[in-house]
């Protein structure tokens, strides 16, 4: 209620007249320390399982000790020295498959989440430049694919295409850009009546440098934000629909497809636990990062002192 | 570093005086960074007398608004207070939170620089007058309409009755200012503080408003800490004044000495970069140098990198204040402008 | 106009410019009602007036980044385009202007050297070290403030990097909004200084835009005060601080506060400013004025002369005022006691 009342410290808005506090030292913001905001100690954690997953997936047929998809023992034995994560229904080694899963889920999150910000801060740029119509035009369209549940989406897909693992990454693309848009969009509105812009635009840029120079400078930070976050979304929809048969489909060892065979075996607990773990230490991983990635961008998240 | 050698050596109130209203005494404020804690606010005093209006000037960084906020108990959290604010004879630092929310709006209130942050944007003018008054003095709903519209009368909003149903926004930021001063005074308080009251208003708003606080000060025998970083303003209403620097006090005393015929360099120097209050025909003076950053003050006198006087001492002796005159205490040993002193 | 026209026109001119905003319901706000001023090289004109005058919105239509509804803006002769989506042409790069917040008007991800290389881009000018250090002691900044972020920076000293870059456009005429409001006293005192050594320096001529009257007169040679969208008076600084003929201009000047330690009240105005769109009739400071009389809700004055470069749209312009209370500050401010 009250300001008075509650003792809460009101917003001290150092306005016209008075100068706000001159911040001598870098505050977070400037290159210089995107090492430092890096380095703190979830950044640093989700670093590491990252690295160490993708190294697992370019390493994976040297340092897997048995075939993804032959069978190599017997089927469904528990897990012991000589199969880490034990074997499936059909004898394949799980340790193996969960390895060369990391193959499949990396790169493709990566490559949909990739193209899907392409994609989205291309559109929402575009409209955010052209303003009016055209703008409101895009912004609804946008908004339509908003309103799409993704597996919808993709069943209809995989009606039309077939099931497979790249009707999956297509339905996921088609769902995944409107954010990136609107964020774009957003922060070209923004943008376009800032004074600085005005500045460069008196000084004689043209609309392509404006474009780069002051426009994506200043957009690059939040997209990436996004994106780090998204690619964790990415594994798990793409370990979702592989669950729903929609997308990776069997031999091929992909963790969600893991996961959803072991429903089926569920007494024989390590045939979902360990894919599913690997979805989640990556999934985890990837926000941490990106949790310092959104700090590191934030202008306003260095404490200002008080006069 | 030395306060008053004696309260005989100066006429300003002493420690005990039985008209202060509110004393300050060695007030620190250390926030926390990186390497420790950093000095804010380095052993302020300020007392406060019944009806009189104390202008504390110091641009932004000299740690004013943060000793107004100490009184209340407002500061920002992560923050080291030090010191001893005392209300007639209570000690208000470290108090309850009870206590210090019964003292709030009742006996020490506070009216913010932006009307348009610090009015609630959401409940009309009536809710924000009289919650006070139902919180504070238990008046029902009747009769703290009635005193609401009293208190709108008071501090000249038109057509008061319509006025309580409306919300702030749609009022002009002079008339948001005056509810704010309502909505501060509603239950007598005894104290106003006054943190850059007229800083976001024009300067004829700004006019109108000081001279309702001059009205409502005589009125009210109101006591007020005004501060300010424009020394017009200060001039203006103010009694007496004194002057931050970087988290130090460099100069008090009346008004018309403090303002009027500097002594500390420091208080020379601000004047002289105003516009208008220099001699005709002389420019503006800028002071080189920037305030230094809190924690990386000199060992000696915080103003001595920047100051024209500066002797080999002023860097290593941190100064304390003197009376050089009656009622006039500087932080300055070099006392550059004494009278008789050639400049 | 004839080429010799041209030639002996002042730099910048605003012809009876107005400049209309439609609010989001629909309703048109006229920001400017017509104002006309000029700007000549190695003169700095003074735009003073209060929140809602539109003085803002004046600056902004003088450099093209307002669409004006009437009248025109001319920079040596030719009119100035609104800023679309082209290039700005090359014509119009000597038009500058300097912002009234020094956070915003910097970009945040971007070095200090390459925004200032921008302005030496817009003049034609090779982008070297070399030319950006020159520019940066042009406002007392070090060499080294070209490889720093603006955030490394205090509010006066961005200020000074905005100069700067404006400056290195080699602009014959900057429109400088409110350029030292957002800063502390001293920080002001160290741009006002600076931005009159320029004029004495290099001859360029500044449209200054601020609320403060005394900081004007610090600064400028002319000045031009605006209520609710029209310049009510004009006139050499000095002549118009002794002399005001038109009463806003005198509220104006006895309302702003003096640090003399008398403790003497300013005189404040009563009422409202009027709601843009719906402005009063006649003249607009009628309902607030002190010697308003019937005939000035019915007739909106035109500019008269009073004489010596001096105008007011005032009926009583050529009747001297008497000045409501204004004391000149005692002289032993920066002197000796």
């Amino acid at each position: 209620m009250s300001l008075i009342a509650e003792g809460a410290s009101p917003v001290l808005f150092e306005g016209d007249g008075v100068e706000a506090e001159p911040d001598g030292r870098a505050a977070r913001g400037s290159s210089g320390n995107l090492v430092a905001s890096l380095r703190c100690p979830g950044a640093v954690f989700g670093i590491a399982v990252l690295t160490s997953w993708l190294l697992v997936a370019v390493l994976a047929p040297l340092i897997a000790p048995s075939s993804p998809t032959a069978p190599s023992a017997g089927t469904l034995l528990a897990p012991s020295a000589a199969h880490w994560f034990g074997t499936d229904e059909l004898g394949r080694d799980v340790f193996s498959r969960v390895l060369y899963g990391a193959r499949l889920s990396l790169p493709l999150a990566l490559l949909l989440v990739t193209l899907a910000s392409v994609v989205g801060s291309s559109i929402g740029a575009f409209a955010g430049f052209a303003g009016g119509i055209i703008d409101s035009f895009i912004m609804r369209i946008t908004d339509m694919f908003f309103a799409f549940p993704s597996i919808v989406l993709t069943m209809a897909f995989a009606a039309a295409l077939g099931p497979s693992l790249q009707s999956a990454v297509l339905a996921i693309v088609f769902v995944s850009w409107p954010p990136y848009a609107r964020i774009v969009r957003g922060l070209v509105l923004g943008m376009r009546s800032s004074n600085y812009v005005a500045v460069s635009r008196l000084l004689g840029a043209s609309s392509g440098r404006l474009l780069v120079r002051d426009v994506l400078p200043n957009v690059v930070g939040p997209v990436l934000v996004v994106a780090t976050l998204d690619i964790g979304s990415a594994v798990l929809l793409l370990a979702g629909l592989s669950f729903l048969g929609l997308g990776a489909q069997p031999p091929v060892a992909e963790w969600g497809a893991m996961v959803a065979e072991a429903t089926q075996f569920f007494s024989n607990w390590w045939m979902g636990l360990f894919p599913g773990l690997a979805i989640a230490t990556v999934v985890f991983a990837v926000n941490m990062i990106g949790d310092a990635l959104r700090d590191y961008f934030d202008p306003r998240s260095f404490e200002r002192p008080r006069p | 570093m030395s306060f008053l050698a004696s309260s005989a050596r100066a006429n300003l109130c002493a420690p005990g005086d039985e008209t202060a209203l509110l004393e300050m005494k060695a007030l620190s404020i250390l926030r926390r960074d990186r390497h420790g804690w950093v000095s804010l606010v380095d052993e302020v005093n300020l007392t406060l007398r019944r009806g009189e209006v104390l202008g504390v000037c110091g641009e932004s960084g000299s740690g004013k608004t943060l000793s107004a906020l100490a009184v209340l108990g407002l500061l920002p959290g992560g923050m080291k207070v030090k010191g001893s604010i005392v209300y007639q004879g209570e000690e208000l630092l470290g108090a309850s939170r009870r206590r210090l929310r019964a003292v709030r709006g009742r006996e020490i209130s506070v009216v913010w620089q932006d009307p348009s942050t610090s009015l609630h944007p959401l409940l009309s003018v009536g809710t924000q007058l009289t919650e006070h008054l139902r919180y504070h003095l238990g008046l029902g709903k009747v009769a703290a309409e009635r005193r609401a519209i009293d208190l709108l009368g008071s501090v000249r909003v038109p057509d008061p009755t319509s006025a309580l149903r409306a919300r702030p926004h749609e009022f002009s930021g002079g008339l948001r200012q005056r509810i704010a001063l309502a909505i501060a005074l509603a239950c007598d308080p005894k104290i106003l503080l006054a943190d850059e009251p007229t800083t976001a208003l024009d300067v004829t708003v700004q006019a109108e408003i000081l001279r309702l606080l001059r009205e409502l000060v005589d009125a009210r025998q109101l006591s007020v800490v005004l501060i300010s970083h424009d020394l017009g303003v200060v001039s203006s209403l103010a009694d007496r004044v004194q002057v931050m620097y970087a988290g130090r006090v460099v100069e008090r005393g009346p008004r018309a000495h403090v303002i009027g015929t500097p002594r500390h360099p420091y208080t020379r120097a601000l004047l002289s970069a105003l516009p208008g209050s220099s001699a005709a025909g002389s420019k503006i003076q800028a002071i080189p140098g920037s305030p230094p950053l809190p924690g990386h003050l000199p060992a000696g006198c915080a103003f001595s990198p920047r100051c024209s006087f500066a002797v080999v001492g002023c860097a290593t002796e941190r100064p304390g204040l003197e009376a050089v005159d009656e009622d006039v205490a500087i932080a300055c040993p070099i006392d550059p402008f004494a009278a008789g002193v050639a400049k | 106009m004839t080429e010799l026209n041209r030639a002996l026109e002042p730099l910048l001119c605003l012809r009876e410019v107005a400049v209309t905003y439609r609010r989001r319901d629909g309703a048109p706000v006229q920001a400017v009602r017509g104002a006309s001023l000029c700007v000549d090289a190695g003169e700095i004109v003074g735009l003073v007036g209060e929140s809602g005058c539109g003085k803002s919105s004046l600056g902004r239509a003088a450099v093209g980044l307002e669409r004006l509804a009437a009248g025109s803006v001319t920079f040596k002769g030719q009119p100035v385009p609104a800023l679309g989506r082209g290039t700005r042409p090359v014509a119009f790069r000597p038009l500058q202007v300097l912002f009234q917040n020094p956070y915003s008007s910097l970009n945040p991800r971007r070095k200090v050297g390459h925004q200032l290389a921008d302005g030496l881009r817009a003049s034609g000018e090779a982008k070297t070290s070399a030319r950006i250090s020159a520019l940066l002691a042009m406002v007392a900044m070090p060499a080294s403030a070209a490889d720093r972020y603006p955030h490394e920076f205090s509010g006066g000293q961005r200020q000074r990097l905005a100069i700067a870059r404006a400056l290195a456009a080699r602009p014959s005429v900057l429109v400088a909004d409110e350029p030292v409001s957002a800063l502390d006293a001293s920080a002001q005192a160290a741009i006002v200084t600076l931005l009159g050594e320029l004029r004495e320096e290099t001859g360029i001529g500044i449209l200054f835009i601020s609320h403060d009257l005394g900081v004007v007169r610090e600064i400028a040679q002319r000045v031009a005060v605006m209520y609710l969208g029209k310049i009510v008076e004009t006139g050499p600084i000095d002549a118009v601080w002794r002399d005001p003929r038109h009463p806003y201009t005198s509220a104006l000047i006895a309302a702003a506060p003096v640090a003399d330690g008398a403790g003497n009240l300013p005189l404040g105005l009563a009422g409202e400013v009027p709601n843009p769109s719906a402005p009063p009739t006649g003249c607009s400071f009628h309902p607030r004025c002190p010697v308003a009389e019937a005939k000035c809700q019915v007739v909106d004055p035109p500019p008269l002369v009073v004489g010596g470069g001096q105008e007011a749209r005032c009926l009583f312009a050529c009747v001297p005022r008497v000045s409501p209370g204004r004391r000149e500050p005692t002289a032993n401010k920066g002197g000796d006691l």
